[in-house]
């Protein structure tokens, strides 16, 4: 936490297909809010140190480092932001591993761009899922 | 030659000499004559050579002649054999002198001197030009023979004045050569005075053909013709012989053996004096001892020598001849011979002592004539025989023999005379042939066992013969029974010899009295007995070649579809077609020997068959010789125009001297279609494979179709928010709509590409970078790697060769081997999950690894993976590697799998490469022949 006031949520998104990061963004910055891509958990691990956004949305199924690994360590260091993992897999066991994981919300793909929006504003909000 | 006084010289020098001798030497020496073969001149040189050495001053010398023959068999294989072979016979033997007669004989010593080291050599008959650069080494010494050719023709000159041109005649053995420079040097003299040609390279029917027409101002000298042009080995005096009888022009010669063959003579090698002076040399290098230096070479000896009667033939004046010239054959008149006697009776005719010595002589004469007339007329019955048999057809042999026999048997008085032939396997004799009239002819087969002792020399080679029973000696006992059986007074058997096998014997017999055989009949009867012997050899060559000739028709005869044979200009020398009846009308309707076969390609052609142009080109490039085979198919309309055929069109070159080709034509339209069968069964099964690994991947897929739909969905529903704002950035909304349709075409890509695995398809053949083949399926399945946490990585050989294939089948190859190794990788920890494909040049093709870092094979899992529905997973059905293996197969590749050493299998798989790969049976060939069904290539 670096303290630093921002008018705009900050929301990074960590996803390996440039389109799904492309768009994301559009969509975020349709909506009035901040966005920082990462085409890896291990870029937006590093990054980390120089600014925390104010929610993550994480891709679940990426090369190297998985967003499960990504939420394990965010969890086990005590990073205090919430994530909204966004995944292809609609499996219930992989949605239950990912909240016990410390995942505010799961999002199958593709997702509605309100859903996504209005569940930002929740957990940034400090609510988890409902 | 005067021996006596000499003897005793010796004889007296011997007394003195023997003691130094005796402690010289001890036991007798060995020398050994090396000639380059058996003609005359050679022999003459080792007759005097021996006569020289028979000295006792010599003491005791075993004397060996080898014959080298090395004219016969030029090249370096035979002289070392030879060498070997001397060295071997003469190991540990007190070889103290050797004999090179020839400058052949000297040279092949000089080459190598390892079966004779250190031995003296004396040389007859050599000159240095014959040695080349090598000079004479220390321990040989010789005679060198004197070079006549220039004294020769001096003497033409003093004999014919008016001479205006020389023609030399010479053959091409290497020691003719040589001789051959020294005759052109001497002869360079003559260069301005006379035209002077050389026959030097020419056969001997050329050189007839040139002597015979010869100008008469024209002279030949004939230095030697041992091989000629064509390679035949000849006796230099013979061919002079014929040269002389067809020379329009005096032929002066270079040997004294020539003088009396035909030549008018000339200044000659003296050949007996060389060979005598050899002998004195030796005889000086032996007696001398080991420790003396030998004696330098001298010059040979030479004569003028002219034949009295060519002289008298070319009306040459012999008070022209120089000083010191020798005439032989000068022959006496009849009344030279007898005016002595004539004489006598003029001066005393009363004395009856005279009358009866005249009459004892007459007597003489007589009979000395009429045992000449016999031996005449044998020797022409034998001469008739011989040219009766050459010109027989073999099947006359039988019946010619028998009429000879009867001639021969009828000219010697005997009773029987007949050809027996003795067989081994059957253990009889037969026996046929000629009977005098009112005689028994006696069995007509014989066991051998009847004629143990008879048969055995029979069988060594040796000759037969008994005047009387009684003759026949103790261990014969069985014979002498069986002789008296059959009525056998007498008996003379010669056996027929010919190339060292023993084709039987040649058998004269007398029943009504007996007699005998005098040594020089059974000669006479030898040379009959070769004459038969070389008949019955050539029947039987000729009797296996009808037979070999007989099999190979049996054999084209028997061989399927049509076999045409055709010499090198394309006409039909044989062909088997008639059995076809007709298969393939404007193909097999149109052969006959003597037409051209090529023709029927060229109607075929003009009629509009395209495919006729290749077959031309493949079997004319046989027919040249810039092929060595050519097999093509090639689809030619049925009799009933309803389907094509299709034909395998092989042309091989006919290996003889006069070239062409055999082309057979075989029906494949069954092969065909049986493959065509088989592609189609195998890519359905390929297909189901293929479905059952799009099922594998589904999670994968679903992946890859829903990722750009999240891009378009969400990019839409930004665009859509955009648009609300009070100024819509109409260039971001321009990005999106562009990026939306990337991702939706991306996703479309991916149902595109599950369509291509799943719809039904024929195998197309075309060109695949095995490369590119891997990158694709590397990305194809990036997302199911990612969703099992593998790390794919490639490591591809640059420019690695084209290979030709059905690129759907191979990628459904390669993507089973990925698909295997991520499955084997289950239970290896997420970190350590590897899979490498690696591509290498392998020949001329392609090897393709699949290495993963997996559980690796169980010892039977590496036998039975690749069968059928054996399968290491719950829910596998086990037909994906067989079905990889049977496409890799029908490529004509392999695919096989070891286990790695450190932990994972590897799976290899091979493919060829574009030139070689024997992909026949994937799919059409692209043949000309598919007009109007030509397959567009297909797209990578």
């Amino acid at each position: 936490m670096t303290g630093v006031t921002r008018t705009r949520l900050l929301v990074a998104i960590v996803d390996d297909e440039e389109s799904v990061r492309t768009s994301l963004r559009r969509l975020f910055r349709a909506s009035a809010l901040d966005a920082a891509t990462f085409a890896s958990g291990q870029e937006f691990l590093d990054a980390l140190a120089t600014q925390v956004p104010d929610c993550l949305v994480l891709d679940l199924q990426m090369p190297g480092l998985s967003g499960l690994e990504v939420q394990r360590r965010l969890t086990a260091g005590g990073i205090p932001v919430p994530t909204i993992i966004i995944s292809a897999d609609d499996a219930p066991e992989t949605r239950e591993r990912c909240l016990s994981a410390g995942t505010a919300a799961y999002l199958c793909k593709p997702f509605d761009d309100r859903i996504l929006l209005s569940m930002i504003a929740r957990v940034v909000g400090g609510g988890g899922e409902p | 030659m005067g021996a006596r006084p000499i003897r005793l010289c010796a004889l007296v020098l011997a007394a003195i000499l023997v003691p130094l001798v005796a402690a010289a030497e001890k036991g007798p020496a060995d020398v050994v004559i090396l000639s380059p073969g058996p003609l005359p001149a050679y022999l003459v040189v080792q007759e005097r050579l021996r006569a020289a050495l028979s000295s006792p001053s010599v003491g005791a010398v075993h004397i060996h002649t080898e014959f080298l023959e090395e004219a016969r068999f030029p090249g370096d294989g035979y002289g070392g054999l030879l060498r070997d072979f001397l060295r071997d016979k003469y190991a540990g033997r007190p070889v103290k002198l050797i004999f090179a007669v020839g400058p052949a004989s000297l040279n092949f010593l000089l080459r190598d001197r390892t079966p004779f080291p250190g031995v003296p050599v004396v040389f007859s008959g050599a000159r240095q030009s014959d040695l080349g650069q090598t000079r004479l080494p220390p321990g040989v010494t010789g005679i060198w023979r004197p070079v006549t050719a220039a004294a020769t023709v001096e003497a033409a000159l003093a004999l014919q004045p008016q001479t205006a041109e020389l023609v030399v005649i010479a053959g091409t053995s290497p020691a003719e050569r040589a001789m051959l420079q020294d005759t052109r040097e001497e002869l360079a003299r003559y260069a301005r005075r006379l035209q002077v040609r050389y026959l030097t390279d020419h056969t001997l029917a050329d050189i007839l053909a040139e002597v015979a027409a010869l100008p008469p101002r024209a002279v030949v000298l004939y230095q030697s013709l041992q091989r000629d042009r064509a390679g035949n080995m000849l006796v230099p005096r013979e061919a002079l012989e014929r040269i002389a009888a067809a020379s329009s022009v005096p032929v002066y010669g270079l040997f004294e053996s020539y003088v009396g063959f035909g030549a008018v003579g000339g200044r000659v090698v003296d050949v007996a004096t060389i060979g005598t002076q050899s002998g004195d040399l030796g005889r000086q290098i032996l007696t001398a001892g080991v420790a003396s230096p030998v004696p330098p070479p001298l010059e040979g000896g030479s004569t003028l020598l002219f034949d009295a009667r060519q002289l008298r033939r070319w009306r040459l004046d012999e008070g022209r001849l120089p000083p010191g010239s020798v005439v032989l054959f000068r022959g006496q008149t009849f009344w030279q011979r007898y005016a002595p006697v004539m004489g006598f009776l003029a001066v005393s005719l009363v004395e009856a002592g005279l009358i009866v010595v005249l009459l004892l002589q007459w007597r003489r004469r007589r009979r000395a004539e009429h045992s000449l007339t016999e031996r005449l007329r044998f020797e022409e019955v034998l001469s008739g025989l011989y040219a009766r048999f050459l010109l027989l057809q073999t099947a006359d042999v039988e019946v010619e023999s028998e009429r000879s026999l009867a001639a021969v048997g009828e000219f010697l008085g005997v009773d029987r005379a007949t050809l027996v032939a003795p067989s081994e396997k059957t253990g009889f004799m037969r026996i046929r042939g000629w009977a005098r009239h009112g005689v028994d002819p006696g069995p007509a087969v014989v066991s051998l066992l009847r004629f143990p002792w008879t048969a055995a020399r029979q069988r060594r080679g040796e000759i037969v013969k008994f005047a009387r029973l009684d003759e026949l000696p103790p261990q014969a006992a069985v014979d002498r029974q069986t002789y008296q059986s059959i009525g056998a007074r007498s008996h003379l058997g010669i056996p027929l010899v010919a190339d060292d096998l023993v084709l039987g014997t040649l058998s004269f017999t007398t029943v009504l009295s007996e007699r005998t055989w005098p040594d020089e009949l059974v000669q006479r009867l030898q040379l009959l007995a070769g004459v038969l012997a070389n008949v019955l050899a050539r029947r039987r060559a000729d009797g296996a070649l009808r037979e070999s000739r007989a099999l190979s028709g049996a054999i084209v005869e028997s061989l399927p579809g049509t076999v045409v044979v055709i010499n090198r200009s394309g006409a039909v020398i044989a062909t088997n077609h008639w059995r076809r009846g007709g298969a393939g009308a404007g193909h097999d309707s149109e052969l006959a020997i003597g037409a051209n076969y090529l023709d029927v390609w060229r109607g075929l052609l003009a009629a509009g068959d395209r495919a006729a142009a290749e077959v031309l080109r493949g079997i004319q490039s046989v027919l040249d010789g810039t092929s060595l085979e050519v097999v093509l198919e090639h689809q030619a309309p049925t009799v009933d125009g309803r389907e094509r055929d299709w034909f395998e069109i092989r042309v091989h070159p006919l290996r003889t001297a006069t070239g062409g080709a055999v082309v057979s034509r075989i029906d494949i339209s069954e092969r065909k279609r049986a493959a065509a069968d088989a592609r189609r069964v195998r890519e359905e099964l390929a297909r189901v494979g293929r479905l059952a690994t799009v099922g594998q991947l589904t999670a994968a897929l679903a992946h890859e179709v829903k990722q750009p739909l999240t891009g378009i969905l969400t990019n839409a529903q930004a665009g859509r928010r955009f648009l609300n704002a009070p100024a819509p950035d109409l260039a971001e909304i321009g990005n999106i709509l562009d990026d939306i349709v990337e991702d939706g075409q991306r996703a479309a890509g991916v149902i595109h590409r599950l369509r291509g695995m799943l719809k039904r398809r024929e195998p197309e053949l075309t060109a695949v970078d095995a490369n590119r083949l891997i990158e694709d399926v590397v990305r194809f399945l990036r997302t199911d790697a990612v969703l099992r946490n593998v790390c794919i990585r490639t490591d591809l050989e640059p420019d690695v060769p084209i290979i030709r294939g059905d690129l759907v089948q191979l990628q459904q190859v390669l993507v089973n081997l990925v698909l295997n190794g991520l499955d084997a990788m289950r239970d290896t920890p997420a970190g350590h999950r590897q899979l490498l494909i690696t591509t290498r040049r392998a020949g001329d093709g392609v090897c393709v690894g699949v290495r993963d870092s997996g559980t690796g094979l169980t010892p039977e899992g590496q036998e039975r993976i690749f069968e059928p529905f054996f399968s290491s997973k719950p829910e596998g059905m086990g037909m994906g590697l067989p079905i990889a293996r049977s496409i890799v197969d029908a490529h004509g590749g392999r695919l096989w799998a070891v286990n790695n050493t450190d932990r994972g299998a590897t799976f290899f798989f091979t493919l060829t490469a574009a030139s070689r790969s024997r992909a026949a049976d994937l799919t059409v060939l692209e043949t000309a022949a598919t007009s109007g069904r030509r397959r567009p290539a297909g797209a990578a």
